[in-house]
């Protein structure tokens, strides 16, 4: 029986032209997306220096040897560099500023930094700056301290291989591929429940318990299926395919109990869109977490999908053992078991 | 001596505060078309819903070919066949889908050509559902509640709205299926439908069944026995008589009024179920 409602759903879906686009449609876009960021960081921090005073001066030259920067001949064409991105920050060393510097007077010293640049690192730019002018002016200034420097990293090292925006992105663009899949799901089942063809079925001898089983694997087998397509198509699958197999079996568990709940919930088409909207938006949010680490808020950690996007990051992008990954995978596993049970309490008392 | 299709004893259902059936009891035979008249919100679709297994009595219980209503849903659900008051089908798929479909819940190999071919939607089998007009969903609707054989078939409104060739389409098939052995809970408001097909019909107003019967004994009971005649007398003047049947000797009185005209018309004044249901009630079949 279960079978039989399977086929009908999947006969059902594929005559839905709008479901069927915009599954197609969205999967394309996510590949898309995917293989439109960029693929590479740039590590380096560049420093352009204009000069508007002789390169031979002795204080130029220690600027010069401290700092590696890129020369520039004017002003503008610095600020025209810094603005492109071309280099990271930039300092314009004019007459007066040398003047000031040689009477060891303060100084005012704009740093020009490229848009987007985060505050931790405009900060420490002008820390470097500051360091090598006052270096400069000591009565010991250019002579090499003698600290050696030992760097320890706690994690995985990922000095010359930081992650991409790309592989940042994709742990965001498979919850995406999830939440809607659950948007769909709901609407599927909101639509029996609309039509009264639940009514019709369930004066068969069809139990409540085997269509909501039916949905449920339905729903879990759409969702499987598309994120693999995705994985595949980035050629993602292979870093860690057991463990990404099980990740998104319980996401699509965990979506099938977001699903349920949003069609016991919704009266209508209506309430779908909305309850999808108050369940779905939040459930996007831990994907911010990964993509952008800097402009997340902590607090995103507590919703109950972060176990997911974060398993997912761990797992594509620092090859995690399974030891690692278990947290992630019980909490995963208990939540989706207490939404799904919720969920399909709910529906079938709707059903009732 | 066979058991009966459907026994019910005080069933009662409330929503919230409203009691919606209130202690009705009645007895169904094998093969026996029942008809349940009201108006909207009687108690009918109630009424079957709890015969269905849709939704559990408050009060009183019911056995369904021996079955408990409630302990044996699932059992019961494999030998009853129901169409609903609105039109449920997967409007995207064709008829022979949607037939498919329920052959498979029930577990049974049907002959779905020959039962669209019953139906009159042979030929338009291929077509998606939702091309379909109101009659020929509402015929799908009830070969889908045949397709199985049921044993009982419980139909809520399956003419409401329909031209004059689909209802007659579902009226043979009723009286198809009642000649079989099938018994037939029909539910309808309309008072000529129940007067042609149903043996007994019980009257249901504000949850309570307030009469059961056949059409005609109920004609007797509560009917006038008594014929109007219209006469034409010689220099045309057309008169009306009324001839009562008890009592009286009608006859001796209808051949003296053709003596003295020409008879035009003999109608009986035989109460018609939407009278009795009125003088029982005080309201109306509709609404």
């Amino acid at each position: 029986m279960i079978a039989t409602l399977i086929a009908k759903d999947l006969k059902l879906y594929a005559r839905n032209r709008l479901y069927s686009f915009l599954t197609v449609f969205a999967l394309l876009a996510y590949i898309g997306i995917y293989f439109l960021v960029p693929a590479s960081t740039n590590e380096e921090l560049s420093i352009g220096l204009a000069l508007e005073v002789p390169q031979e001066h002795p204080l130029v030259q220690y600027v010069v040897r401290f700092m590696e920067p890129q020369l520039f001949t004017s002003r503008e064409a610095l600020l025209a560099s810094v603005e492109e991105g071309e280099v990271t920050a930039g300092l314009v060393i004019t007459r007066e500023v040398l003047a000031r510097l040689q009477q060891g007077q303060a100084v005012n010293l704009p740093l020009y930094v490229t848009p987007g640049t985060p505050s931790y690192l405009q900060e420490a730019l002008a820390d470097v700056v500051a360091v090598a002018i006052n270096d400069l002016v000591s009565p010991g200034g250019g002579r090499m301290r003698l600290i050696e420097e030992t760097e320890e990293v706690l994690g995985p090292d990922l000095m010359g291989a930081s992650l991409s925006m790309r592989q940042r992105l994709l742990p965001m663009l498979v919850m995406f591929v999830l939440l809607i899949e659950a948007f769909g799901m709901a609407t599927l089942i909101n639509q029996e429940v609309v039509t009264d063809t639940v009514r019709a079925l369930l004066v068969t001898p069809l139990r409540t318990s085997q269509f909501i089983a039916g949905k449920a694997l339905l729903s879990v087998g759409l969702a499987i299926t598309q994120v693999l397509i995705l994985l595949v198509a980035t050629g993602q699958i292979v870093t860690a395919p057991l463990q990404l197999l099980v990740l998104i079996l319980l996401g699509g568990l965990f979506m099938t109990g977001v699903a349920f709940l949003i069609a016991a919930i919704a009266r209508d088409y209506m309430g779908v869109f909305t309850w999808g909207l108050v369940f779905v938006l939040p459930m996007m949010l831990p994907g911010l977490t990964v993509a952008f680490p800097g402009m997340a808020s902590a607090w995103m950690e507590w919703i109950p999908s972060f176990f997911l996007v974060d398993g997912l990051h761990r797992a594509l992008n620092f090859q995690v053992s399974w030891g690692e990954l278990s947290g992630n995978l019980v909490s995963l596993l208990g939540i989706s078991l207490l939404l799904l049970a919720l969920g399909g309490t709910l529906l079938r008392r709707r059903f009732q | 001596m066979a058991q009966p299709a459907i026994v019910a004893e005080d069933l009662t259902y409330r929503y919230g505060d409203l009691t919606a059936v209130d202690h009705i009891s009645f007895q169904v035979e094998e093969g026996e078309i029942i008809g349940m008249l009201g108006p909207n919100g009687a108690g009918k679709t109630t009424t079957v819903m709890m015969l269905t297994g849709q939704i559990r009595p408050a009060e009183g219980r019911a056995r369904v070919l021996g079955m408990d209503i409630v302990k044996e849903t699932k059992q019961i659900q494999r030998h009853i066949g129901v169409t609903f008051e609105t039109t449920n089908l997967y409007e995207q798929l064709n008829a022979v889908e949607n037939l498919q479909l329920f052959a498979r819940l029930y577990g049974v190999r049907a002959d779905i050509r020959d039962l669209l071919e019953k139906v009159g939607l042979a030929g338009r089998e291929k077509e998606r559902v939702a091309n379909y007009s109101k009659g020929m969903k509402q015929r799908l609707m009830v070969a889908r509640a045949m397709l199985h054989n049921p044993r009982i078939l419980f139909l809520d409104e399956p003419t409401h709205g329909l031209d004059p060739v689909s209802s007659r389409t579902i009226h043979t098939l009723i009286q198809e299926a009642a000649e079989r052995g099938t018994a037939v809970f029909l539910t309808t408001h309309d008072m000529m439908e129940a007067d042609k097909l149903c043996h007994r019909v019980a009257f249901i107003n504000q949850g309570k069944i307030v009469a059961l019967d056949t059409p005609a004994a109920l004609k007797l009971r509560y009917g006038k026995r008594a014929l109007r005649v219209e006469v034409e007398a010689p220099d045309g003047r057309v008169t009306t008589h009324e001839i009562p049947l008890d009592g009286s000797d009608g006859i001796q009185e209808l051949a003296m009024l053709a003596q003295r005209g020409r008879i035009l018309t003999v109608h009986s004044e035989e109460a018609t179920l939407e009278d009795i249901f009125i003088q029982l009630t005080g309201r109306g079949l509709v609404g």
